[in-house]
């Protein structure tokens, strides 16, 4: 009799304490929500956030890549977007283009007033930076997909891509943007070395900087140039112990600063006289996880955030030491892009662009995402 | 050299710990619910990262097999205290002073 009641026993003690931690679980979250979810009821619509923005030659036009979110429904999460921003209006109104294409990464190639896309596939596409021209044409093909970044040289010849699997430089006509035709269907030349992590075009086009990881030696980064027509490679630099996730070069292409996976930072230099580049220390030079770093079009100030992402900081590059400080709260700046001289555009995890003005050091607009 | 203590403390005692357990449980996934869009960059548990992978970078999965999980911790909690009070008391103090710990480093980082 005992042992056909024991089991019964068992399961009911256990049934019971099931029930009963069901019950508390619940009511607890019911009282920590409370607290919580008021402010959560406004969250609950579609997250949006920039990812990257650029701007036409003459700053007046936005181009800002947009990703939606939404944790309830995966396929939208992984949702991207391109918006038009008009900053001659006085409330610009966001106008969606290339809508069906889910780009990853975008470059801008201001000079012939075109945009570089990228999918999640590696299909590349061009499309103008003129409102009326909606068109865009698919350029080729990136091996391997899944694109890191991307970005054109200053004469908009040619454009880079970073993935997973390497470097490819792609030849473009700088004329076509509509055809096939006239397009490119595979790279101009490619790397094929999954360690390069960042990389940063030199101003003068001819040449690129690659950062490049490896642990053979210890953990370590060769700062590798790179030549853009032949895809021939020297050594610039060796940071022991550093993992660079970013790179930055000067519109001078006399400095340039790297960016650890820490925040911290290391400034590179080198005279007008000499190609050879120089470490020059900055103290408590960093910046935040998102791994902002942004040269002014002169060349004199950089623009990081402090190590929570939640200030943006200006350095004066001449002076080597804090010039400007810019509170952005609540938000965390995931990235900044000088508009011109006076002028900077950041974005972070909240649906918005700021505009940032330099010579008052006030936040000059706040421009909403599309609902 | 044992410490005798009387059942209402030790009741006192399980029921503390408890609940610590799943309020700690239900405000550490609150603040996943939160931080859903950079939970990806920050997620520092490797499960959880595996988690996060798995539902394409959503919330969802992690949170309700956080929800199970605590539901079932709480049950075997309670079952082990009635059938041997010190060792589920004991149990119970343990899993409370790391989820403490969880908390503190929660609002800290």
């Amino acid at each position: 009799m005992l042992n056909s009641q024991l089991p019964i026993s068992i399961h009911s003690h256990l049934r019971r304490a099931f029930v009963e931690s069901l019950f508390s679980t619940f009511l607890c979250a019911i009282v920590v929500g409370i607290v919580f979810l008021p402010d959560e009821m406004e969250r609950s619509r579609p997250l949006k956030r920039v990812q990257f923005c650029t701007h036409s030659i003459d700053g007046k036009v936005l181009f800002a890549l947009v990703a939606s979110m939404n944790m309830w429904d995966a396929a939208e999460k992984n949702s991207n977007h391109l918006e038009r921003y008009d900053l001659s209006k006085k409330v610009p109104f966001p106008q969606a283009i290339c809508e069906k294409l889910n780009p990853q990464c975008a470059a801008v190639d201001a000079r012939n007033g075109r945009l570089f896309l990228i999918d999640m596939l590696g299909r590349l596409y061009a499309t103008g930076l003129d409102s009326s021209i909606s068109t865009h044409a698919f350029h080729g093909q990136v091996p391997g997909g899944r694109p890191k970044s991307m970005a054109c040289t200053q004469d908009g010849r040619k454009f880079i891509v970073l993935n997973h699997e390497g470097l490819f430089l792609w030849n473009v006509d700088s004329h076509a943007i509509d055809s096939h035709a006239n397009g490119v269907a595979s790279p101009h030349w490619s790397h094929l070395d999954g360690e390069i992590v960042c990389f940063a075009l030199n101003p003068d086009s001819d040449t690129a900087v690659l950062g490049r990881f490896s642990e053979s030696n210890g953990k370590q980064t060769d700062l590798v140039e790179v030549n853009i027509q032949t895809g021939e490679t020297k050594m610039l630099f060796v940071k022991k112990g550093w993992r660079m996730v970013r790179l930055a070069i000067s519109s001078n292409g006399r400095s340039m600063v790297g960016v650890e996976d820490s925040g911290e930072m290391m400034l590179l230099q080198r005279t007008s006289d000499s190609e050879a580049w120089e470490h020059r220390s900055i103290p408590g030079l960093c910046t935040g996880t998102s791994n902002v770093a942004c040269f002014s079009p002169d060349s004199s100030l950089l623009i990081t955030t402090d190590r929570y992402s939640r200030r943006l900081v200006a350095w004066n590059l001449d002076q080597k030491e804090i010039c400007n400080k810019f509170e952005t709260n609540p938000t965390i700046v995931v990235g900044c892009s000088f508009l011109n001289e006076d002028q900077f555009l950041s974005w972070g995890v909240d649906p918005a662009l700021r505009v940032w003005n330099l010579s008052n050091n006030t936040l000059e607009r706040k421009i909403q995402l599309s609902p | 050299m044992m410490i005798n203590l009387t059942p209402n403390i030790l009741s006192c005692l399980f029921s503390v710990s408890w609940w610590l357990v799943i309020v700690v449980s239900v405000v550490d996934a609150y603040l996943l619910f939160l931080c859903r869009d950079v939970i990806g960059e920050y997620e520092l548990n490797p499960a959880g990262k595996v988690l996060l992978m798995i539902a394409n970078g959503g919330v969802w999965l992690f949170l309700l097999l956080k929800f199970l999980g605590t539901v079932l911790v709480c049950t075997c909690l309670l079952v082990m205290y009635r059938k041997n009070p010190r060792l589920g008391i004991t149990i119970a103090m343990v899993i409370a002073c790391f989820q403490f710990g969880l908390l503190i480093f929660l609002y800290c980082a």
